[in-house]
């Protein structure tokens, strides 16, 4: 009887910033985003149509802290189906070595990159 | 290709962790399973067919008249010269036998109509309600309960009965003379729901890049997948196509919305979208006007459906689109997911029926638009929601494929699933009557749509199939004589908190329609319903069934219970799913105890356990809690073997199992009212629905002592 739940992707996500950082103010596409038990990270952009590009950009790291910039791209003028697309992208526990914050920040169509949300890894 | 499988709700991830900051919106949240929903009914397949008009009665009891009685009156008081009484003689209801129709023979049975016993019985009926102190009077009517397919996972597409579908289907179940071409990514022509159903289309896309079948445009229309995540490929249109017209009542997979209709697939999505050129020379071939590629089909299409758009008004996309719909094609298109009011290509046009999504209760999907050129409104899903507590997200279920060749059925949301809906029932419509125009057509969608009470953008209306069919019918077809039973709503969900709640009742048929008291089942011992008023013949006078919840008795988790009223003789049936959730903290009789875990996010290792039960009043406290980030749980092991949430235990995260979201605990922090529900649980496999990604998805949380 044992291992019955199924349970969606289990999350350690904290909504708020640690002091000291910037308040997230992304507003695009709703993001999810989940620890990996090895580690790493999973991110996936809720996109509302298909035709949305969304791609791991540049990770860089900063003593214990981490920044993971995503890359978005809305579909580019063309016609798209109608329907809600979720795009994940692993992050590798590698690139994340040993920090203890992590900030994931989405640059969308090659505008300044906007900060999601800070977590705190264990 | 027999044993194609629901796939993807397994690894849907969460959703709305983020909503509020960043505008909602629908994602593919998964939940996990808990008892299954029934649906009561009984198939019987019409035995006419759906386009013949004839000129002949409904089934009934020869000879039979059904009257209600005026309060005050009785069978002691009527003066029924003529008649002898079958039964009756308390309450308002009594059958009477019309001399008058002895002797005669059925129409059916070659009588003329002016002869025969059904005429005989109409005019007895007729002349019983005119008598003082009846209310009104009907041939007793043989009524069918609403074909339901029997198709695999029908119980799943909860949006058919939201647009009384099975009761259209007891109308038409589509006609083979009414082509839907589906301009999209073309289908994947081996899905065993698509067999015997698709005539000749083509590949209008150009990019052969883009096209990723290594050629320009063709005649082949066959999906090869577009590629457009990391994970894979779409296969919308395969999707949409299943919407439209799933091969239906053949013992697997999913129903469509026209069982006979024919499937014109026109290829014009590929990687990364359509361009204008291919999606407007698509839009004339299927319309069987001159186009690039040179080839126009046999036999035009009657509805093209666009899931598809862009932001703006294209003047070469209108162009098509008009000269299309002069030529005699009604064309439908998704309203698009940006929630926004701003119009889009090609829906925002005057001459496509725009399309907006709704949500399984019939409110308007979180991510659909609603700006003012939307022409009425469909289930589009929102899988970020399960309201009808069936385990499964609230998506669009249909046909699926995958870039390995594999074909199953999968939960999808977008105005992109609405859309096929309307373009469905319009085929239904077409079939009902051939004699319709394009411009007819979107008359009756439009004129015979419902929803009035659920306050859509812009006092938009929800699309009725039965209402459509019948109004087609009605204008030249086969018209439907009988009651019909349906109720706005088919689920009732009252959360954590309701405690009464109604559903209107309305007969979208003809005729006396009865309510004849109790229901197909007792209802469960925490819910009382009871119907007021009686239908009266126009169907839409507010009767309405009145529900309530008594909490007192009820256990943690999510109670689900049908109910199923009977109208008339019985056979008129309609069913609605009641859920309740209870939360912790809130229940006040339960045998049970209850675990309460701070896990380790990313190990799931328990760290800290309160316990709590009905005494406590399943309140939980945790001290001395080292800073950093949990996730809460809390379950009972019901079977004692130190792990939480088993099949047939209740189990639920905080702040709710379908989004569970960890908590951060900084250094001397006090956190209060930390609330969430539990739910008792099945396996997928107790399900019949069990794959290989049922292992990867599962989780344990073990308690400590």
């Amino acid at each position: 009887m044992r291992k019955a739940i199924v349970l969606p992707a289990l999350l350690g996500a904290c909504a708020c910033a640690p002091t000291g950082l910037p308040e997230p103010d992304w507003a695009g596409p709703p993001v999810n985003i989940c620890h990996r038990g090895h580690g790493g990270l999973w991110i996936e952009l809720v996109a509302p149509t298909a035709g949305h590009e969304f791609t791991l950009g540049e990770v860089r790291r900063d003593g214990a802290r981490v920044d993971v910039c995503m890359r978005h791209r809305r579909p580019s003028g063309e016609l798209v189906a109608q329907v809600v697309t979720p795009i994940a992208v692993d992050v590798p526990a590698a690139q994340l070595g040993d920090a203890r914050t992590v900030s994931v920040w989405i640059a969308s169509d090659g505008d300044p990159r906007r900060l999601v949300m800070t977590l705190a890894r264990r | 290709m027999n044993n194609a499988s629901i796939r993807g709700f397994l690894v849907l991830p969460l959703v709305g962790v983020f909503a509020v900051a960043c505008g909602g919106g629908g994602g593919g949240g998964a939940t996990p399973p808990v008892t299954g929903a029934t649906l009561a009914g009984t198939v019987q397949m019409p035995s006419v067919a759906p386009a013949a008009a004839t000129t002949g009665f409904e089934p009934m009891v020869a000879g039979e008249v059904v009257v209600w009685f005026e309060p005050g009156h009785s069978v002691a008081d009527l003066d029924a010269v003529g008649f002898d009484l079958v039964r009756g003689g308390s309450g308002p209801i009594a059958v009477y036998h019309a001399r008058s129709a002895e002797g005669r023979s059925s129409w059916r049975d070659g009588a003329r109509v002016a002869d025969c016993v059904e005429k005989a019985t109409c005019d007895a009926a007729d002349a019983m309600a005119a008598m003082d102190g009846v209310r009104c009077a009907s041939p007793n009517y043989l009524l069918r309960a609403f074909v339901e397919p029997n198709d695999t996972h029908y119980d799943k597409q909860w949006h058919y009965p939201q647009i009384n579908l099975p009761q259209a289907w007891d109308v038409t179940q589509g006609s083979q003379g009414v082509i839907v071409a589906v301009l999209d990514t073309g289908i994947v022509s081996a899905h065993p729901d698509f067999q015997g159903r698709l005539v000749g289309g083509y590949d209008m896309i150009s990019n052969p890049q883009t096209a990723r079948d290594g050629d320009g445009r063709d005649p082949n229309p066959e999906d090869v997948g577009d590629l457009i995540t990391p994970q894979g490929s779409s296969f919308h249109g395969t999707h949409v196509a299943g919407t439209i017209g799933a091969n239906g009542n053949d013992g697997q997979g999913v129903a469509g919305v026209d069982w006979n209709c024919r499937l014109m697939p026109v290829r014009c999505l590929g990687q990364g979208g359509g361009t204008i050129d291919d999606i407007a020379n698509a839009i004339l071939f299927a319309a069987g006007l001159p186009n690039a590629s040179g080839v126009v089909p046999p036999q035009r299409a009657d509805i093209i459906n666009m899931s598809l758009g862009g932001p703006g008004l294209n003047p070469v996309l209108e162009q098509a689109c008009d000269q299309a719909a002069a030529a005699g094609a009604l064309l439908v298109a998704a309203a698009g997911n940006d929630n926004s009011d701003q119009p889009n290509s090609p829906a925002a046009f005057d001459s496509v029926l725009s399309v907006g999504a709704v949500d399984l209760v019939g409110q308007r999907a979180p991510y659909s638009n609603y700006s003012s050129t939307i022409d009425i409104w469909a289930p589009g899903g929102d899988m970020s929601q399960d309201r009808n507590g069936d385990g499964f997200p609230d998506g669009v279920l249909s046909t699926m494929a995958d870039d390995q060749g594999q074909l199953f059925y999968k939960f999808e949301n977008g105005t992109s699933m609405a859309s096929p809906h309307v373009a469905g029932v319009a085929a239904l419509v077409k079939a009902a009557n051939p004699s319709l125009t394009a411009q007819q057509l979107r008359q009756v969608l439009i004129g015979s749509a419902g929803g009035a009470n659920l306050g859509l953008p812009n006092n938009g209306r929800l699309i009725d199939a039965f209402a459509a069919v019948q109004s087609a019918a009605g204008s030249g077809g086969n018209p439907v004589t009988t009651p019909v039973l349906a109720v706005e709503r088919t689920v009732v969900d009252f959360g954590a908190t309701g405690v009464a709640d109604s559903v209107v009742l309305q007969n979208l048929g003809n005729g006396l329609l009865t309510y004849v008291g109790g229901f197909a089942d007792p209802p469960a011992s925490w819910l009382t319903a009871d119907v007021f008023e009686t239908l009266a013949n126009d169907g839409i006078d507010g009767d309405r069934l009145e529900l309530q919840v008594d909490r007192s008795g009820l256990p943690n988790g999510v109670q689900q219970t049908t109910i199923t009223l009977n109208y008339s003789d019985g056979s008129n049936q309609v069913s609605i799913d009641v859920v309740v959730r209870l939360q912790v903290g809130q229940a006040t009789v339960a045998n049970d105890t209850v675990f309460v875990l701070l896990v380790d996010p990313v190990t799931l290792e328990t760290y800290y356990q309160a316990v709590t039960d009905a005494t406590a009043g399943f309140q939980f406290s945790f001290a001395g809690v080292d800073p950093g980030v949990y996730l809460l749980v809390a379950g009972t092991d019901r079977d004692n073997d130190d792990f939480l949430g088993d099949e047939g235990e209740l189990f639920g995260a905080y702040p709710s199992i379908d989004v569970p979201i960890a908590v951060e605990v900084s250094t001397g922090a006090s956190l209060a009212d930390l609330q969430f529900g539990l739910q008792e649980l099945a396996t997928l496999q107790s399900l019949g629905l069990g794959t290989a990604e049922t292992a990867s998805a599962e989780t344990t949380f073990r308690r400590l002592y």
